[in-house]
């Protein structure tokens, strides 16, 4: 029945071209709605085109203006804030993840009620959390009740708050997925060790940091690729459902201005050129973090 | 002092755990009791339970929404959005991991590079393509987007999938001569049960849900989608909380739903492609399995599936691959 074969199985050479025929589909769509669209707005960045029929080329100028536009500017800015906050996104969905993973009583109850939210439309939820964390809302009212009142604000509507209450509410709705990634890996560290560690008589914090950060850097690492290049594209709903990115630009991050440009300024090739910015700076990012998190991973 | 600290750190654990638990539901549980109180109840009462709830906020809501037109929007592009992917994907992966032929490894790449394009970058070159290939505001439209955004990560979790399937099963396949077409429609689909369970429950989520593709595909109102509704309650209706809420009830109500019946299946399809996706990433997987033998991986694999295969009601790949070499 089944023949003895070499550990490292060596693919199977088929009919050649039915593969072509396989990849087709799925090449002509990722050709024609991403790779065609990034090489002309690579091209309509460097001309004056407003949609009409005269245009030309204009160097960089588009690019020169990014540089002396303070919403872009501000918007930038904010990007860096809230990478900062990325040791959060890793840290309380591992904590969490780990807790469940030692059978915590009522752990399918709390993995169940931590994923939920993932589950949410983020537009909904920011619309949610716009009632939530107002004036008059239950957030504000919980911090009256313990003698906080000084503090209650308009989170959203407060230039030194806005960005963050809009961390706040991703974060609520992408922790779950950060605690079911976390127990994906967990699942595969043998039992034995933690058990061997407590036969040793080590507590729960020596556990955490001598065998579940260890063994799981894989799955941290990945994790944290995937936190910092969605911190890039994930707070689009936010922003549309609550802020706008106000007050000011307090809360405007790049992918929602780069939105606001070309929909409602009507200025494509700027907006073109903004574009090309945000996909530079996602693409060094995301290459610094699979570098940098890979080779940490293999070395330890 | 060992005897409190033995009972306090538990109860600490498990309070933290309730106070986040609390944080998640809450949420909702505001928005569906602010939705049964008329105006004047929630000026009167903001927090307290709604005595007697009204239904009035959600007829009113229901008829400004055009739930029946946004919702069927929603579902008819989900739907056939989750389909296309499997469709598109299911052979891209097979012949990834499973044919030769020249240029596969680059062509694979390229394609999975496409990740790094998210719409953002290319928002208004993006709009202008749909527009000229006539598929704004047309259901087809927003589903080959979505189709489009969903390749890179569903293609990849099958490859990963695919890459520990025995080769002789396809060997087998094929001496019996039967085409590729054939290959993937009677051994490769059934075998693939699982993952296409991860990847449409994980498409599912994120094509319903989405708004930013539906905007800029999707702008007449008779085209809109139940999140462009859900999106537009703020600036048409005022400031009613209590008809907002009730609009945000009607929106969340399908996927709360959706959730609450199949809460295990989506966990473990989350779980799942986790695991399949991280394995790829981190580059760990040949350096994982390589020391093992096939029915060792194989265990593994069926392991790694089997919670899902039980939930899924989906056959077990191996019963296919014992049909397969038992036929002759």
């Amino acid at each position: 029945m089944f023949k003895a074969v070499p550990a490292a199985r060596p693919r199977v050479a088929l009919i050649k071209w039915s593969g072509y025929l396989c990849f087709g589909p799925a090449f002509s769509l990722v050709v024609v709605f991403k790779f065609y669209p990034l090489t002309s707005g690579i091209f309509y960045s460097f001309t004056n085109w407003k949609g009409g029929p005269n245009w030309h080329f204009t160097g960089v100028a588009n690019y020169s203006r990014i540089l002396e536009d303070p919403a872009f500017l501000a918007s930038m800015r904010n990007a860096v804030k809230v990478l900062v906050t990325l040791p959060l996104w890793v840290l309380i969905p591992f904590l969490l993840a780990f807790l469940i993973f030692q059978e915590t009583p009522g752990w399918r109850f709390f993995r169940a009620a931590f994923v939920f939210p993932y589950t949410i439309a983020p537009v909904i939820a920011g619309y949610i959390f716009s009632f939530l964390l107002g004036l008059d809302g239950p957030f504000n009212e919980v911090l009256r009740a313990i003698g906080l009142g000084v503090i209650a604000t308009q989170w959203f509507g407060n230039v030194n708050t806005a960005l963050w209450a809009l961390v706040g509410v991703a974060l609520w709705s992408y922790f779950g997925l950060g605690v079911v990634t976390y127990l994906a890996g967990m699942a595969n560290v043998p039992k034995d060790y933690f058990e061997a560690a407590r036969v040793d008589g080590a507590n729960w914090l020596q556990q955490v940091a001598y065998i579940a950060i260890p063994s799981l850097l894989p799955t941290i690492s990945y994790w944290s690729v995937i936190c910092t290049a969605g911190m890039l594209i994930w707070f689009f709903p936010y922003i549309y459902a609550i802020t706008g990115g106000g007050p000011g630009y307090a809360s405007m991050l790049p992918e929602f201005y780069i939105y606001q440009v070309s929909t409602r300024y009507a200025q494509p090739a700027y907006a073109s050129a903004m574009g090309i910015v945000l996909f530079i700076y996602i693409v060094i990012v995301s290459f610094v973090q699979v570098r940098f998190m890979y080779f940490g991973a293999k070395t330890s | 002092m060992n005897l409190v600290v033995r009972h306090a750190i538990p109860l600490l654990v498990v309070s933290l755990l309730v106070f986040v638990a609390a944080s998640t539901i809450y949420p909702l549980f505001f928005v569906f009791n602010t939705a049964l109180k008329n105006d004047a109840a929630f000026t009167a009462n903001r927090f307290g339970l709604a005595d007697p709830p009204t239904l009035d906020n959600f007829v009113v809501a229901w008829k400004r929404m055009d739930v029946v037109r946004t919702a069927f929007n929603s579902a008819v592009t989900t739907i056939s959005g989750v389909i296309g992917a499997w469709a598109i994907c299911l052979p891209l992966a097979f012949a990834a991991t499973k044919l030769e032929f020249p240029g596969r490894n680059v062509l694979f790449l390229i394609i999975l590079s496409s990740m790094l394009i998210p719409v953002q970058t290319i928002l208004y070159p993006f709009y202008l393509v749909v527009r000229d290939l006539g598929l704004l505001n047309k259901h087809a439209g927003l589903t080959i987007t979505f189709v489009t955004f969903a390749i890179p990560v569903t293609s990849f979790q099958m490859a990963a999938y695919l890459r520990n399937l025995p080769n002789e099963i396809i060997e087998a396949a094929r001496m019996d001569g039967a085409s590729t077409f054939q290959l993937l429609v009677q051994i490769i689909l059934p075998i693939c049960r699982p993952v296409l369970a991860v990847t449409g429950i994980i498409n599912f989520i994120w094509m319903w849900n989405d708004i930013l593709l539906p905007v800029l595909v999707m702008q007449t109102p008779a085209s809109r989608t139940l999140m462009i509704g859900a999106g537009l309650l703020k600036g048409q209706w005022g400031s009613s909380a209590t008809l907002i809420s009730a609009g945000l009830a009607l929106a969340v109500l399908p996927v709360l739903v959706m959730f609450l019946i199949a809460q295990r299946q989506i966990i473990q399809g989350m779980t799942v492609g986790a695991e399949l996706f991280s394995y790829l990433e981190v580059d760990d997987f040949e350096g994982a399995i390589s020391h093992l033998s096939d029915s060792e991986v194989a265990a593994r694999w069926q392991a790694l599936m089997a919670p899902l295969m039980d939930s899924a009601d989906a056959i077990s790949p191996w019963a296919v691959l014992d049909e397969v070499f038992h036929q002759d």
